[in-house]
């Protein structure tokens, strides 16, 4: 990042912000004069069809959209969509749109520029400003540290104080009037920290109440829904529809295989607390409601399920779940092997379970692909993190790495499985953001944006089709010969 | 000057009245119920404290959505304003006023007396603006379905008046007492540790 940026002033950014970057007109420049094969799956225009698998990372999400557009450049399309989290999000905002053999990136590069990333931190003030300072200032802490030790040192002070002039004013009357002061003083510390302890509980009660989630997320849902109805998704229904579309394909000489059972589909990740699952949205929305009843699900409300990053945001609740209509409860029998759903559901961030869902279009069945299956890997790791002494780990450390050794298990013990997943894998190294940091500047937004862009770029020189259709064939035959 | 005769006995009245109706209130506080998103608790602080614009319209709206609880809440919260009203509002403003005339007659400095003259005196106004603020409450939550406007997600964020007067109006009504009930407990400190006791 330059010191000095023509963006660090601006107040609203504009798509061109974004595509004009030097660094993102470099990547456009070099894949465009360097195309690639990368499918078998062909358009009309000769576009380039991939299924697109984009990783959950909260603000790390821009990276994800700089890497879309530099695909979209490279001529490539989408044909499938999942995601979790901020990968939900993009992936949300691409599949809404008409049109697969159009562009998507310029919606999402217009509707992240439109953004302003903190309102999605919608809840109280003082949570808003606590984040702001435990994100932005990394001695956050050891100010408020500092503050408490400060107020306990004029504490003593004035008590000290107090005492000493009680005592003195025996002797020297002339003293009552500054022992009444201090006596004021120390009244006036009392009620300040009373209040401060009364307004804490409050909050900590309020937390307790909003499901302990610090943030509503109704901003954020009522910006997907305005995007969705803006694209007319006003149904669950029209989503699915919107999604299953696939534009007139044809294969790659000289293979000849048909392509018209190739369709169109959008997953998003959810996480759900009290049937303790992973659901994938909008297929599974027929457990909660029944055909005639679907309108009553918003589809903005799947994206909202699955980014309801946990305390950060309230969860996502679907309540009337129809436990007493048989066609549910199969559906719920044969999925999760429950008798009855329960009434209500409460959905948190996807990425708890799978926050990159590569699994999802993987058909183990399929020898050589015609088309590959594309990943946005948000790397966020830093060199130090695998070094570190264990014996060494503070108490938080140690939970946060069991928390993630847990969280992330699920999607690597796939990727251990099936290693031939990652070919389609690109990695955007963005170690040096916070994934939480809602407040980040146009250059910053930028940058993000630039970084997602130079490793599409990269992930573009590396990837090789061949070798990726040879690779599927040996590791389909290893599985067959095995099974 | 006013002269408060039985002041000590008009204080330690008032402070009563005061526990009892926090009391009678408080009883209350459980049948206050809300759907946000889903049924909960609540009390009559978050009214007073709405922490965004059109929390406080939320959360009534949020009482008619729970048809099987809503009678029951609004009367409880009508109950607790009747209270407030009669008992609470009139009992702790003017035990304090009270107390602060009274400190002050005993003051020896005049920055002392003008301090605690002021102070009592000051207890008019969140005397005025409680039954404001009350008499609004009254208002509001025999409205049904009020009007919220939700942020547009493509225009600036925006903070309606009325939620910036409440919040103007919550900061005289809760720090004038609040100061000039801690002035008074510690300069009533100061006198009973020194051997000047007040009586």
């Amino acid at each position: 990042m330059s010191a000095k940026s023509p963006h660090q002033n601006k107040k609203q950014l504009t798509p061109d912000d974004f595509k004009n970057d030097p660094r993102v007109s470099a990547c456009v420049d070099q894949v465009r004069a360097h195309p690639k094969i990368v499918s078998d799956v062909l358009g009309e225009q000769g576009e380039q069809y991939v299924n697109l698998v984009q990783k959950g990372g909260g603000v790390l999400g821009v990276a994800l959209v700089g890497y879309v557009y530099v695909l979209e450049q490279a001529g490539i399309r989408f044909l499938k969509l999942a995601g979790t989290s901020a990968g939900a999000i993009n992936t949300s905002l691409m599949a809404i749109q008409e049109d697969k053999s159009k562009t998507k990136s310029d919606y999402l590069i217009s509707a992240l520029a439109d953004l302003d990333l903190f309102r999605l931190v919608d809840g109280h003030p003082f949570a808003r400003m606590l984040i702001r300072g435990l994100v932005q200032q990394p001695d956050f802490m050891k100010r408020i540290r500092n503050l408490l030790r400060n107020a306990l040192i004029f504490l003593a002070l004035i008590l000290v104080s107090a005492f000493v002039l009680l005592g003195l004013q025996h002797k020297y009357p002339v003293l009552g009037l500054a022992t009444c002061f201090v006596f004021i003083l120390i009244g006036l510390y009392v009620l300040v920290a009373g209040v401060t302890g009364a307004y804490v509980s409050s909050l900590l009660k309020r937390l307790k109440t909003a499901g302990f989630g610090i943030n509503p997320g109704d901003f954020f849902y009522d910006w997907v829904k305005a995007h969705m109805k803006a694209n007319g998704i006003h149904t669950v229904g029209d989503l699915e529809a919107r999604a299953a579309t696939a534009p007139a394909l044809k294969i790659r000489s000289p293979r000849k295989e048909p392509v018209a059972d190739l369709k169109g589909d959008v997953v998003f990740i959810a996480s759900e607390l009290v049937t303790q699952n992973k659901f994938e949205f909008p297929a599974m929305a027929n457990l909660f409601r029944t055909a005639d009843k679907m309108n009553e699900l918003q589809p903005a409300g799947f994206v909202r399920a699955s980014m309801s990053i946990p305390v950060f945001f309230e969860s996502y609740y679907i309540k009337d779940i129809p436990g007493n209509d048989a066609g549910v409860n199969a559906l719920w029998e044969e999925q999760f092997n429950l008798k009855a759903p329960p009434d209500t559901v409460r959905f948190v961030d996807g990425g708890i379970l799978s926050n990159f869902p590569v699994n999802v279009f993987y058909n183990k069945d399929i020898e050589v692909p015609r088309l590959p299956t594309l990943g946005i890997d948000l790397d966020d790791s830093k060199p130090g993190d695998k070094q570190d002494e264990p014996e060494q780990w503070s108490f938080a450390g140690y939970l946060g790495r069991m928390f993630n050794t847990v969280r992330f298990y699920y999607d690597k013990d796939f990727g251990l499985k099936n290693r031939i997943m990652n070919l389609g894998v690109g990695k955007v190294p963005v170690a040096e953001y916070n994934w939480l940091n809602f407040f980040l500047t146009n250059e910053q937004k930028i940058d993000l944006f630039a970084i997602g862009a130079e490793a599409a770029r990269k992930f573009l020189d590396e990837f090789d089709w061949s070798a990726y259709k040879g690779d599927r064939q040996t590791f389909f035959l290893q599985q067959q010969n095995e099974s | 000057m006013i002269t408060i005769p039985y002041a000590g006995w008009c204080f330690v009245i008032a402070l009563a009245v005061v526990f009892l109706s926090s009391w009678l209130m408080g009883r209350q506080s459980r049948f206050l119920f809300t759907k946000d998103p889903i049924r909960r608790g609540f009390s009559m602080f978050e009214l007073q404290f709405p922490a965004k614009s059109f929390d406080l319209e939320n959360l009534i709206n949020g009482i008619y959505a729970l048809p099987e609880d809503a009678r029951r809440t609004i009367k409880a919260l009508r109950i607790q304003l009747l209270l407030d009203y009669i008992l609470f509002i009139p009992a702790a403003y003017g035990g304090i006023f009270v107390l602060c005339m009274h400190l002050a007659s005993d003051m020896e400095t005049a920055v002392g007396h003008y301090w605690f003259t002021g102070l009592a005196w000051a207890q008019l106004i969140p005397f005025i603006l409680d039954y404001i603020e009350n008499t609004y409450f009254w208002i509001m939550i025999g409205k049904r379905d009020i009007p919220v406007p939700r942020p547009t997600p493509f225009e600036p964020e925006k903070t309606s008046r009325s939620f910036r007067a409440m919040q103007w109006l919550e900061i005289f009504k809760w720090g004038l007492p609040l100061l000039a009930f801690a002035c008074c407990l510690s300069l009533l400190a100061y006198l009973w540790l020194s051997g000047k006791c007040w009586g």
